[in-house]
């Protein structure tokens, strides 16, 4: 008899949109908790590396993957380099999306479509498409999508479709609550408001500065203060909790 | 004992001066390479396959944008390589164990425009 116990599985983590702000804040937090990282970028290739490179300095050297939301053949590469890779997943972070500030009387449907076919329909794909790697993880199986106080609130700063898009996020993760959690598969949402990033560097500085003196705590979030929701939700610890939305907003939205 | 960095760039150069040898030797007998195609690449022996026919292609460029070595273990590039179908855009991670390469994953290439 040895009273020898083998180290805990490794949780294999996919998170999108990690090349900056939230998204890489939440993959270097999951890599200081011990998860295997796949982790995805759209564009900004250096970011990503960069990202990598902070998630190794916390002792896990990630994959990396180019994704883009809105082709579905780019999702379904993706999801097969995690089968390829694990073969299960634990944990997916849908946080990739895009954010273009126009005036809604100025959105043409293009721009409509690729704002809600991205964010909206991306994370949609990639949750359903992440199924089977879910399904063939054992233990506690989370989903995090990252929403928005847009999506609940309506945009202050932001646009109408951004808005719609991320309202899409919560309904589709709530439905999804509901239909996994016979499984152990747990959906939840997070929901920023106002954080620096890089879409939110979009803002001018006086509409920054409006916006943060608006905020009841008087300033944006960091990223890795979403991060921290993101991986507190993602984690066992949160093993009962489904279908919540977890406001990280500075107060700018307190439900009754 | 080289560092991943020394090592990483030892490859690179062997990489851009097409000699086999020294690319291969960078690497570990037993080195799993993931992102050249759809299934791993797993020891010197495939990579030798592998490569001796990717050396005798024109062009072969490639240039490290980016290169960070993390913790005597890691070296994660941002780098552009230059074949016959044009400049693509990756981030790679080489893992490195008693100065050779064990472990390298290459992200899905981005042609850059």
């Amino acid at each position: 008899m040895s009273d020898r116990t083998d180290p805990p599985a490794p949780r294999r983590a996919l998170v999108t949109g990690a090349s900056s702000g939230i998204g890489a804040a939440t993959a270097v937090a999951l890599a200081a908790a011990g998860c295997e990282l796949l982790i995805t970028y759209a564009r900004d290739a250096e970011g990503a590396a960069a990202t990598a490179a902070a998630c190794a300095e916390r002792g896990a050297a990630p994959r990396v993957a180019r994704l883009d939301l809105r082709d579905p053949a780019s999702i379904d590469a993706v999801l097969e380099e995690a089968r390829a890779s694990w073969g299960e997943l634990h944990v997916l972070v849908n946080n990739g999306g895009i954010c273009p500030y126009t005036a809604a009387d100025e959105i043409t449907v293009d721009e409509w479509d690729a704002v809600n076919e991205t964010n909206a329909r991306g994370t949609f794909l990639m949750l359903r498409g992440a199924l089977p790697l879910l399904r063939a993880a054992s233990g506690d199986r989370s989903v995090v999508n990252v929403a928005s106080l847009a999506g609940q609130a309506g945009g202050v700063s932001t646009s109408v479709h951004y808005a719609a898009s991320k309202g899409a996020i919560l309904a589709l993760s709530r439905t999804y609550a509901r239909l996994l959690a016979a499984e152990g598969i747990r959906v939840n949402v997070v929901a920023p408001g106002p954080v620096e990033s890089g879409i939110t560097s979009q803002l001018g500085d006086a509409r920054h500065d409006d916006l943060a003196a608006a905020v009841p705590l008087r300033r944006f979030g960091r990223p890795e203060e979403a991060a921290s929701a993101i991986a507190l939700l993602a984690s066992p610890a949160a093993g009962f909790t489904t279908g919540a939305t977890y406001d990280v907003n500075g107060g700018l939205r307190i439900d009754a | 004992m080289p560092d991943p960095a020394q090592v990483f760039l030892a490859q690179v150069d062997a990489f851009n001066a097409a000699d086999l040898e020294a690319f291969l030797a960078t690497y570990a007998d037993d080195a799993v390479v993931n992102g050249l195609g759809p299934d791993p690449v797993a020891g010197k022996e495939a990579l030798r396959a592998l490569y001796a026919e990717r050396f005798t292609q024109r062009p072969l460029r490639c240039e490290v944008s980016a290169l960070h070595e993390i913790g005597g273990r890691w070296a994660v590039a941002h780098e552009q390589v230059t074949g016959p179908a044009g400049t693509n855009e990756l981030v790679a991670v080489f893992e490195v164990a008693d100065g050779a390469i064990v472990r390298a994953d290459m992200s899905a290439r981005h042609p850059v425009a």
